[in-house]
């Protein structure tokens, strides 16, 4: 090894030292790549002129379109949790499952998937979800171990189901990393790997994790009837409106994630775009409940809703409705009169929506939380960049190449490698501090010796996920301990996440060993 | 304020696409916007989040520390790691903005926004901010660690070191 491999080595270590102290992670990055640039020009081992490229490589990270679905997306998220739409949501769950066994618990996985897919932060998806149901499954008599597990596994899950953002990351990373397998690695081939891929790939993994999840609190709630104890129902309860208020809670959100999901995974919007219309849907959702004092708006918001539906249902027929063309039939008149109107039912429930959230306030919290969201995550991402190209003029990337390379086991043992690499970052680092500083590093050369990059995606996202979730360093403990009242001792916490650790490693080698699970349905997809 | 640009992207952009899709219309305009809004957001938006605390922390130990060692960090954040972050993003940037400055650097399509210089000065304007927003935290980190009162903070901002930390922390 070079004394440049040292000091790339050395740099890499001291960054993560010096990120447990606490200062931004951002700026702990960045600046720590920069003191052992500047030893490295004191000794001669460094050329700084490599910084002359800083700007061009940080100006096309925030004009990228495709990373533009992330505050889009974070705003559907915030929208939605800060009109108390996912609380509402979990509430219905809980009634309609209540009377069953185990049927709480088995409402929150659900609701975690759901909701989570929008905001897919650790942190904040936790503390939420903790918030949110940790007392209510505490009141009704469930075991503190199993609630807390629950929720935190539920907490992590929303970073593999999509739309998550951090999916999109992932997505655009890999990406980028594909092109470079195929530009200086060797890689044959042709094709792109792009976000939406990457959630046709989660979509099937997320699914089977929802579904052992569920399936293990049921088991329980058979097996150990007291952990999980059914809730029961009302006595009194009018059954026709105890239908019709659950469903009003359900659907809405419900049909807005699918249809979001559906708009990207049919290819009928790119990430972004798709991203755009679930916030502007979150937007009239929210608008529709906060206003309940003022029939006029939700009365707009209701039309704009329908015409917004209209208006796609038009556009499914296929008639063409394109204004540049000649020969309009009569059938392409009336649609586009008709749909004309639809849209501009749409942009006035919608400008209603708009006035009556920020006369409330809630539009510029919403907003401001989102720029936090925003601004966190971009200036990571300029972070990691230094880092990355201090690392890369130590010549890091070829020493991470020759590593994997020499490898014991090949391939194999070069993806088991990263793998529990990553395992351990996952102790300290976000999802997004790890994505943007260790996979341009590692997927090119594992692409390059043949890895299909939307699997390895997906196991790099479960691996990530089971980081969080495991003691003592896992990230989502952490944050469910922050918020979780004391008779949830920390021991009960450990406890009852073992389980969904344990789920977690089954899925791994399930999709290691099979990898048509994350791979056949973008495959599909892309026809 | 730069977080009401949000909203104004969401519906841009939302309606841009029901144009785009079921209208055949595009205006490249239109559609660049919605990437000025989202490059404002982060670069402007960027040394609000920092005045706020919401830039991530690793906060295993952070969280433990006593308000003076927190202090300690944010000076020493300051000075070793956030004004290097900065500077060589600003002395880096010299050229590359000049350049787009020169040409008044357009979009690359014929018929889109004329103002990508204006775009890659912010970025500039980022650091700059970044650094006035740092050395204000890091004063304020230096008169709690010295037991002194800092000046008061804007509405909805908590301040690490208020004087609901200082007893605790001397």
């Amino acid at each position: 090894m070079s004394p440049n491999d040292y000091l790339a080595l050395l740099m890499f270590a001291v960054a993560c030292g010096a990120l447990m102290y606490g200062y931004g992670v951002a700026f702990t990055l960045g600046g720590v790549s920069l003191v052992f640039a500047a030893i490295g020009v004191f000794t001669g081992q460094f050329d700084a002129s490599i910084f002359l490229n800083l700007p061009g490589r940080v100006f096309p990270l925030i004009t990228r379109d495709i990373l533009m679905a992330v505050p889009l997306f974070v705003f559907m998220g915030v929208m939605l949790e800060k009109s108390r739409i996912a609380e509402d949501l979990l509430e219905a769950m809980g009634d309609l499952f209540g009377n069953l066994r185990g049927g709480l618990g088995i409402s929150v996985i659900l609701v975690g998937a759901l909701l989570a897919a929008s905001t897919g932060i650790v942190g904040a998806t936790v503390v939420t979800m903790g918030l949110l149901s940790l007392p209510t499954m505490l009141k009704r008599g469930y075991a503190p171990s199993l609630a807390s597990g629950s929720i935190a596994a539920s907490g992590t899950l929303g970073q593999i189901i999509p739309p998550s953002i951090v999916l999109v990351i992932l997505g655009d990373q890999l990406s980028n990393a594909y092109q470079e397998a195929q530009r200086s690695h060797g890689l044959t081939g042709e094709g792109v790997v792009s976000v939406g891929d990457l959630f046709a790939g989660a979509l099937l993994p997320g699914l089977i994790l929802v579904m052992l999840y569920a399936l293990y609190i049921a088991v329980v709630a058979i097996l150990k009837p007291k952990m999980a104890p059914a809730t029961g129902w009302d006595k009194d309860v009018h059954m026709g409106r105890f239908i019709r208020r659950t469903l009003a809670a359900m659907l809405p959100p419900l049909l807005l994630i699918m249809a979001v999901l559906g708009s990207i995974l049919s290819g009928y919007a790119t990430p972004t775009r798709g991203a755009a219309l679930g916030a502007l849907g979150a937007i009239l959702l929210a608008g529709y409940k906060l206003a309940d004092d003022n029939a006029s708006i939700r009365r707009l918001i209701v039309f704009a809703t329908l015409g917004l539906i209209a208006l796609i249902a038009v556009d499914l027929t296929g008639v063409d409705m394109r204004f540049n063309q000649d020969g309009w039939a009569i059938n392409e008149r009336l649609a586009v009169t008709a749909a004309l109107a639809f849209s501009g039912l749409a942009l006035l429930g919608t400008a209603a929506a708009l006035i009556y959230l920020k006369g409330h306030g809630q539009l510029a919290d919403v907003s401001r939380s989102t720029m936090y969201i925003t601004s966190m995550v971009f200036v990571i991402l300029i972070g990691a960049t230094m880092f990355s190209l201090v690392f890369r003029g130590f010549g890091g990337d070829e020493l991470v190449g020759r590593m994997l390379s020499s490898a014991p086991g090949g391939a194999v043992g070069a993806l088991i490698l990263v793998m529990i690499v990553m395992f351990f970052l996952g102790f300290f680092l976000d999802f997004i501090e790890i994505t943007f500083v260790i996979v341009p590093l590692v997927a090119p050369p594992l692409m390059a010796m043949g890895m299909d990059p939307i699997w390895l995606g997906i196991l790099m996202a479960l691996n990530l996920q089971t980081s969080f979730l495991t003691p003592p360093f896992g990230f989502a403990l952490f944050y469910l301990r922050g918020v979780a009242p004391p008779e949830v001792t920390t021991t009960a916490l450990y406890k009852g996440v073992i389980p969904f650790i344990g789920i977690q490693i089954f899925v791994i080698l399930l999709v290691a060993f099979f990898p048509e699970i994350a791979t056949s349905l973008p495959q599909i997809m892309s026809g | 304020m730069v977080k009401w640009l949000l909203p104004t992207m969401v519906v841009s952009i939302a309606f841009g696409v029901i144009a785009l899709s079921i209208f055949g219309q595009a205006w490249t305009k239109f559609d660049e916007s919605a990437i000025y809004f989202h490059a404002t957001v982060i670069l402007l938006g960027s040394a609000a989040t920092l005045l706020a605390g919401q830039h991530v922390r690793v906060d295993i130990f952070h969280a433990k520390m006593p308000p003076k060692s927190k202090a300690l960090v944010d000076i020493v954040g300051f000075y070793a790691l956030l004004i290097p972050f900065c500077i060589i993003l600003i002395w880096n940037a010299q050229g590359f903005i000049t350049l787009a400055w020169s040409s008044f650097e357009g979009s690359d399509e014929s018929d889109g926004i004329r103002g990508v210089f204006i775009q890659k000065t912010c970025m500039s304007l980022f650091a700059v901010m970044m650094l006035a927003q740092g050395l204000s935290i890091a004063g304020r980190a230096a008169l709690f660690m010295r037991g002194n009162l800092a000046p008061d903070l804007p509405n909805n901002i908590e301040d690490p070191f208020g004087p609901e930390h200082l007893e605790s922390g001397l």
